[in-house]
This record gives structure tokens, sequence and C-alpha cells, in this order.
């Protein structure tokens, strides 16, 4: 199922990815590669705990990457993929509101926005359903 | 910029549209639910109270941290990020919009906006500095402040949320209504030539649209990581253009084509504006709630800053 859940977010992404807004991205973005959300960071969970977080620095599609997790000091690629999987997010960029997007189809986006206070929130109309992140405005 | 009180009080007295600044409906303009599209981001939203807020409260911090040693925000500049809610005001697609000439030039994209510099501080003293400035800017700006500018969203959320669920996730009127309006386009779209990519599959990604395969034009802005107990400033990042495929641009114009052909932007937007309006109805007590408090926020915000 796993296997399946992972495959299935690849070819999510790639598809989202080719429809996103055109906004900066990068590559590999693991924001500081450092466990748990820094500051400066866009932080997204798994679920309540604390244990599966991806975070990054700029815009980015959520296919193709996983969440990654915390496990008796190591830092590790867990098999969650991000993307229609992420509850929470944390906004600690140091200027501006994250928008959270999912993409319907047909042209269609609807966005959610996130201060960036520091705080943890749910992810409403996104939840499980998160395609994309965009800082500063949509 | 909010409705004067004088063009509000006309729009009641009289009822007479004049120039976008009233309803054609008996209910006054400044009724949430009935506040014409183009007022909608700040008149419903709040956007531009939201950003000069959310602009005072980073200025507060960048002063704060220039006073305890670190003027690289200041120095970077303080950027205004307008339009915060702007997504959720009703209008037609882009690319229904688009005359043939927009169409071509950009395809399925868009240009990517410049980007001013980004302090990323990851020394601890500019972290603490940081929260402590943090916190300083909130007490400044007002104990709810926070609180506040949560709300706004959340109430944005709301607003998203309630279309989302008639629009997208549901099978009501509304819903089949949006994807009945698809179907001339996409026929149209046919007698143009194109194929769904399989047979019998229907919506516009089906016949590539949507889909970029151009590119932005100049060199990818380097993003260095910042590195742990140092400051970095990262340099701006000008425009760049996106370039259209060409087989891009060409189902871009013919989309654009179609939907002049089959009313497509008209329709849509009145019924995007009808969803959104029943949307607002819905959360007009937040909203009663969430006014007051925002416009105290953004005058003591623009007390703050001088504006």
């Amino acid at each position: 199922m796993r296997r399946l859940k992972a495959a299935m977010a690849v070819l999510l992404g790639a598809v989202t990815l080719l429809l996103a807004p055109v906004g900066v991205a990068s590559a590999d973005d693991n924001g500081n590669g450092l466990p748990l959300c820094s500051p400066e960071e866009i932080c997204f969970w798994y679920n309540e705990s604390n244990i599966l977080e991806k975070q990054f620095y700029w815009n980015s599609g959520h296919g193709g990457y996983n969440f990654m997790g915390v496990s008796n000091g190591n830092y590790y690629v867990s098999d969650e993929p991000l993307q229609n999987n992420a509850r929470d997010i944390t906004n600690k960029d140091s200027e501006c509101t994250v928008f959270v997007g999912i993409w319907h189809g047909n042209g269609n986006w609807t966005w959610e926005s996130f201060p960036n206070d520091q705080n943890r929130y749910f992810l409403r109309t996104v939840n499980n359903r998160n395609d994309y992140h965009q800082r500063c405005g949509v | 910029m909010r409705v004067p009180a004088l063009v509000r009080a006309l729009c009641v007295v009289t009822g007479v549209v004049v120039a976008g600044g009233c309803t054609s409906d008996a209910e006054p303009a400044h009724t949430p639910s009935r506040v014409p599209a183009e007022r909608m981001s700040d008149d419903v939203f709040h956007s531009d109270e939201i950003s000069l807020i959310e602009y005072t409260k980073n200025k507060l911090i960048a002063d704060c941290l220039e006073r305890n040693g670190y003027p690289e925000k200041n120095q970077a500049g303080v950027q205004e990020h307008p339009g915060t809610f702007d997504y959720l005001v009703p209008k037609a697609s882009d690319w229904a919009t688009r005359s043939d000439e927009q169409a071509r030039l950009l395809g399925f994209g868009e240009n990517s906006p410049a980007e001013a510099a980004r302090v990323m501080g990851l020394e601890e003293g500019y972290t603490k500095a940081s929260d402590d400035c943090r916190a300083e800017a909130a007490a400044e700006l007002g104990p709810d402040s926070v609180e506040t500018v949560s709300q706004a969203s959340e109430f944005a959320n709301s607003i998203a949320s309630e279309i989302a669920a008639v629009l997208y996730d549901g099978d009501g009127a509304e819903a089949k209504e949006l994807t009945s309006l698809y179907v001339p386009v996409m026929d149209c779209l046919e007698t143009k030539g194109y194929r769904p990519s399989q047979q019998g599959e229907r919506n516009l990604e089906a016949y590539g649209a949507f889909e970029k395969k151009g590119r932005l034009e100049g060199p990818e802005p380097a993003r260095p990581a910042p590195a742990s107990g140092r400051i970095t400033v990262l340099p701006p990042v000008p425009e760049r253009r996106y370039v259209p495929a060409p087989e891009e641009a060409e189902l871009a114009v013919s989309l654009a084509q179609c939907a002049r052909q089959t009313g497509f932007a008209d329709k849509e937007f009145a019924l995007r504006l009808r969803v959104t309006r029943a949307a607002i109805g819905k959360y007009e007590a937040e909203l009663t709630e969430l006014t007051p408090k925002v416009e105290a926020l953004a005058k003591r915000a623009a007390k703050l800053v001088g504006q």
C-alpha cells in the first residue's frame, strides 16, 4: 500500500508540476536540512505528532517529496509521500504569508492562506489534498 | 481602497448605479455578500488592511533587529505584499479572457515575478533576536494582532472551503453547471482538430491544456542554502519571462478563441460571483465580528509606519 501511495505521489507530482503556477522553486528543497521546523522554513506535518515533517525555503510542488522522519537521532526519508498527505502547516517564513493549493483540473485551484506567525495550523480544505505551496501571493 | 462613505450613502438612498460604486440590486452595496467583485478583495477580505498590518509587523521587526545589531533586513528592504486575498475574488479564468496575442505570448505559463533580497539568519543570536523582536512587534501592534490576522486568514479559508465544496467537490447544481460550461469549449477544440489523449476523456487537460512545455528566460537564480551560524543575504531575483513551446502557444490561442466563441468567460464569471456571494453570505456573522478588529489594527499599523 505504501509503495502504491509512493508511486501515485510520483505520478501526480509530475502532472501537478507541469500544471503548477510559475514561481521560483528550487529542486530538492529541504530547508536547512536539519530536523524539526526552523526559522525561515515552511513546514508540513503528516499528523498531530512532530515525528514526520517536510520543510521548504521556497515555492514548490509537493509531488516527488516524502516526509522526513526523526528516529534514534537519525534523520531519514520516510515512506510517506507529502502530496495529498499533509495535515498541518507551520509557516516560519520571515516575511510572507504562505498559500497552499489543491489542483482540481480544468485550470482550477483552491488556495488556503497561512500567516507567518510561527503557529501550527490545520490544513482544512487542502488537508490530505495538498499539491503546491507558494510564498507571498498567488 | 475602501468604499467612500458618501458613495455608499448615495447608493443606499438612490439605488442608482454609479460606475461600479453600487450594485444594481435593492440591497446596499456595502452588504458584504453584495459587494461588487472588483472591490471584494479589500472590502470583504480586508486584503489592503492585512497587507499593511503584515508590512508594519515586518518593518517593526526589521527596525528592532537593527537596534540589536542586525541591520541586514532593513538594508535588504522590507516589502509590502498587496492583494493577500485576491485569489478569492470571482473572475473568469485567465485562459478564457486572453486575446490571441496574449495567449500566444504566454501559452499556459506566466512570468516569474521579481523577488526582493531575502535575509536568512541561522545564527543563534539572530534567531533569539528575531523571536524577541517578533514579540515586541506584536505587542506594539496590539495584544490581539496575531490572533486578528489569523482570524482574517481563517475567514478567507472558510470562503475558499465553501467555494471548493460547491464548485469542485460536490455534485450539486453549481458543480454541474461549471462542468457543463467546458463541454462547448471542448467541442470547439475538436472542430479545430484537437482530440483528447484518451478517447472519451472530457476535461481540458485531456486536450493538453495547462501543460507548461516552455521555459523561463534567463538563468535559474542561485539558491544557496544558508549556513548554520551565519546570516545569509540572498540577492534579489529579477522578473523572468515565460516562453511557451510553439504547440503550447497554438493550443492556448485555440482555447482562448473557443472560450470567446462559446461565451465561456461571462458564464463562468456569473457562476463564480454567485457562488462566492453565497459563501460570503453564509459567513457574514464571522465577518461582522472580524471587520472592526481588522480596521482598528490597520489604523494602529498605519500610525506606526506613518501612513
